[in-house]
């Protein structure tokens, strides 16, 4: 019980504000991670490196307006919370995880091109959706 | 205490919420078009309606704006 009170006087609003930018900023950086130029043979472009490039290229636009667009909403929310509490936290983190799967997932959606793959990013994203919905609600 | 800018006002919460709308109606969409029309539109789709809804969003913005500028 003693240590669940320090917890949560360590972890301010703040604390959790910079946690998220630097999450939300690494979700991003992962999808640029993977921008390799695709390499010339005989001076031509390899045709299946350029498809890769263009997958991740597409990837990388399509993820960062998401994660963009989450970013500043739950920023929103956490201008408002009137007090930081463990569900609070637990959904955040689980809102974070689920933000940092985003560019993967994205990333699977144009390489792959089928069912399988449109329906994890969808549902992916509706479930974020849920748990930002989630946040906004506790907070 | 609130830490931020106060209490949300009911405008503030409609625009939020109406916004998070959006993501999970784009992909609900997504799962419909996948279904039933074709995979590679579905993967094209959410790229190309994000921009298309901001764009929307500006053009009937600007006109209810005028709106308001001209009935005052």
């Amino acid at each position: 019980m003693e240590v669940n009170h320090v917890l949560i006087r360590l972890l301010t609003v703040e604390r959790l504000r910079v946690f998220s930018d630097s999450v939300l900023l690494v979700a991003i950086t992962i999808s640029a991670y993977n921008l390799t130029l695709p390499s010339l043979i005989n001076g031509k472009l390899s045709g299946i490196e350029t498809q890769s490039f263009l997958d991740n290229v597409y990837g990388l636009i399509s993820s960062f307006f998401v994660i963009s667009y989450f970013w500043v909403l739950y920023t929103k929310i956490l201008d408002h919370v009137r007090e930081i509490d463990d569900i609070i936290v637990a959904t955040s983190l689980v809102f974070f995880i689920l933000v940092l799967l985003i560019p993967v997932f994205t990333l699977g959606q144009f390489q792959y091109r089928n069912l399988q793959s449109v329906l994890a990013l969808a549902l992916l994203q509706i479930i974020n959706g849920f748990l930002y919905y989630y946040c906004g609600l506790i907070s | 205490m609130t830490e931020g800018g106060g209490e949300l006002s009911t405008n503030d919460i409609r625009y939020m919420y109406s916004r998070l709308a959006l993501i999970a109606c784009i992909y609900l969409i997504t799962i419909a078009i996948a279904f039933f029309v074709s995979i590679q539109i579905a993967s094209i789709f959410p790229v190309a309606i994000v921009p298309s809804v901001v764009l929307l969003s500006k053009a009937f913005g600007s006109k209810k704006k005028r709106r308001e500028n001209t009935s005052l």
